[in-house]
């Protein structure tokens, strides 16, 4: 019945907003609380028209902080959970994705970037929050961060959004940005049967169970009502769930959240390396992600008709950062420069460069601001300067 | 490749126009990339569509350096977008508002929109409709049954109305050469 309302196998035009609620809905989501803020606002809409019609609840709460806390309490129920926001959004939930990581609740969060800081320009898109994503909370916490860069990848992230949060039990979060969630663009829904669904994995044995004990990183889950003893903190706790001080136990608990990032980062790093044939030196690799790499992609071919053969290496998540094969990549690709391209004023940059620490190979920057996406004929104008 | 956009007054039903000529070219096989973009008055403001469509796979980019077509509804629109079209490109104007001035290199196409739309649907509202047809006669690119369909699809409100419109546009549009090659 519930699946007879999921977005139905074919092609469509849609909105990535649309993309990633439809994509949500058919990983599983069930809830989703939120606060309107542009550009997220529709995505929001969209999951309160369509929630009900999959027998899920939608909440609009009283703020963002009330809206990420009630996403974690549904998720501590049992329900695949998301909310959506922009920046100031995100900068409010912070201390709740912290909660998330240590109470092991796996949550979606959708942050459609616009400018900033503060209320900057709402309907202007812009990828000033890379930073607050990966490192917005307090305390060391591992987030897995995905950065679609058009409608169909926002429809395939999301689904591996949930997988992921399911399988490693955490938040992570979807970096969308004003361009991709309000554009539109062809969607390929293939039949429900191929794509792959995560649950997380459940607790079956009542007698004994210890909440947080584990010997494979991730705990099995409590289902509420099936008769488990449950206790839940924010604070540094044992096994059981019981708060303690203990250099052991906070030594354990908390390399144990991190290593589930950590540990698993060959299998979350994802990245694209385009033109992906034809090619096998470069002398310029562009690093770009999300939106601009699209307008990157138009500008290499005017690159190309000035002589320079420049490639993009495009991280799908930006983190774990695929600094490993970023690094590879420069060495056979016989790259000679290396140019960080972001419609912020320099942060996957710093990432960037920490991944070069150890290549000779020099980086620079081309800063785009936030809010004005150029033309391909701009963007290319804009790195012949830089590069000469 | 080519650029479309579309412009005019918020009400002038923009966005519409554009999904529906978006969705028409992506079931006929192409990628089609779309930009919304608006004034932040809630009324009296301007509304604009940029699709790009190509037959690239790789490439989702709805900026485009120059505009092949430019449809627009308003006087200012037309002021202050019609540097934006290509030499050799076109543009469709709703000739009862619109005083286009001569450009070199640019082929400017008047479609009294509004007044037909009135005619045959009954109100200026659905002159978006006779805009789309209008373009996709024109243009030879789409057949007006996809449009049609297009539409059904959409759930679109006053339906009849619409598909009225956009029949007359697109009769209007057979006697019109566009030259565009995606």
């Amino acid at each position: 019945m519930e699946r007879e309302k999921l977005l139905k196998p074919g092609t469509y035009f849609m909105t990535g907003n649309t993309a990633v609620a439809e994509a949500a809905l058919i990983a599983g989501c069930r809830f989703f609380a939120g606060y309107p803020i542009t550009p997220s606002s529709d995505l929001m809409e969209h999951m309160a028209r369509r929630l009900p019609q999959v027998g899920g609840i939608f909440i609009q709460g009283e703020d963002e902080v009330a809206a990420i806390n009630m996403v974690l309490g549904a998720s501590a129920a049992g329900l695949k959970a998301m909310t959506a926001t922009s920046g100031p959004g995100l900068s409010l939930m912070e201390e709740a994705l912290g909660l998330g990581f240590m109470l092991e609740l796996p949550a979606v969060v959708v942050d459609v970037q616009r400018v900033g800081p503060a209320t900057g320009i709402p309907t202007l898109g812009a990828q000033g929050d890379v930073m607050q994503a990966i490192w917005g909370s307090h305390g060391d916490r591992e987030v897995v961060v995905y950065a679609p860069s058009n409608v169909q990848e926002a429809f395939d992230l999301t689904i591996d959004a949930f997988n992921t949060a399911e399988e490693l039990r955490l938040p992570v979060i979807i970096l969308l940005d004003e361009l991709i969630g309000h554009g539109y663009g062809r969607l390929r829904v293939p039949n429900l049967d191929e794509i792959r669904i995560v649950d997380r994995k459940k607790a079956d044995i009542v007698e004994g169970y210890m909440p947080f004990k584990t010997h494979v990183l991730v705990p099995p889950f409590a289902e509420p009502g099936k008769g488990f003893r449950l206790h839940m903190t924010g604070l540094v706790h044992d096994e059981r769930g019981y708060p303690v001080i203990d250099r052991d136990a906070t030594e354990r608990l908390l390399t144990r959240l991190l290593l589930k990032v950590r540990a698993n980062r060959d299998r979350l790093v994802s990245y694209e390396v385009y033109p992906c044939d034809g090619i096998d030196k470069a002398e310029v690799m562009i690093v770009a992600y999300g939106s601009i790499a699209n307008i990157v992609k138009c500008a290499l071919k005017r690159l190309k008709a000035h002589g320079i053969k420049a490639i993009l290496f495009r991280p799908k998540v930006l983190w774990p950062m695929p600094d490993v094969e970023l690094c590879k990549s420069v060495e056979s690709y016989g790259v000679e420069n290396v140019l960080v391209v972001e419609m912020n004023y320099g942060q996957y940059l710093y990432l960037v460069r920490a991944a070069l620490l150890h290549c000779p190979t020099p980086y620079r920057f081309v800063s785009i601001t936030p809010g004005f996406y150029p033309s391909p004929k701009e963007l290319s104008e804009r790195i012949l300067r830089v590069l000469s | 490749m080519i650029s479309i956009r579309i412009t005019g007054a918020g009400g002038h039903g923009i966005v519409f126009a554009a999904r529906v000529l978006g969705s028409a070219f992506t079931k006929r096989g192409f990628n089609v990339a779309m930009r919304i973009s608006y004034s932040p008055a809630q009324r009296g403001g301007w509304s604009r569509a940029d699709i790009v469509i190509s037959s690239e796979e790789a490439i989702w980019n709805p900026i485009a350096d120059e505009l092949d077509v430019l449809i627009v509804t308003t006087q200012e629109r037309y002021d202050a977008e019609v540097r934006d079209v290509r030499h050799g490109g076109y543009v469709i104007y709703e000739s009862e508002v619109v005083k286009p001035r001569d450009i070199e290199g640019v082929e400017q196409i008047p479609i009294e929109a509004f007044k037909l739309a009135e005619m045959v649907a009954g109100s200026r509202i659905f002159g978006n409709s006779v805009l789309i047809g209008f373009f996709a006669s024109a243009s030879g690119l789409i057949p007006l049954s996809l449009l049609e369909e297009v539409m059904r699809e959409l759930g679109v409100k006053a339906l009849d109305s619409n598909l009225k419109a956009l029949r007359v546009g697109f009769e209007r549009g057979l006697s019109v050469k566009i030259h565009l090659r995606i």
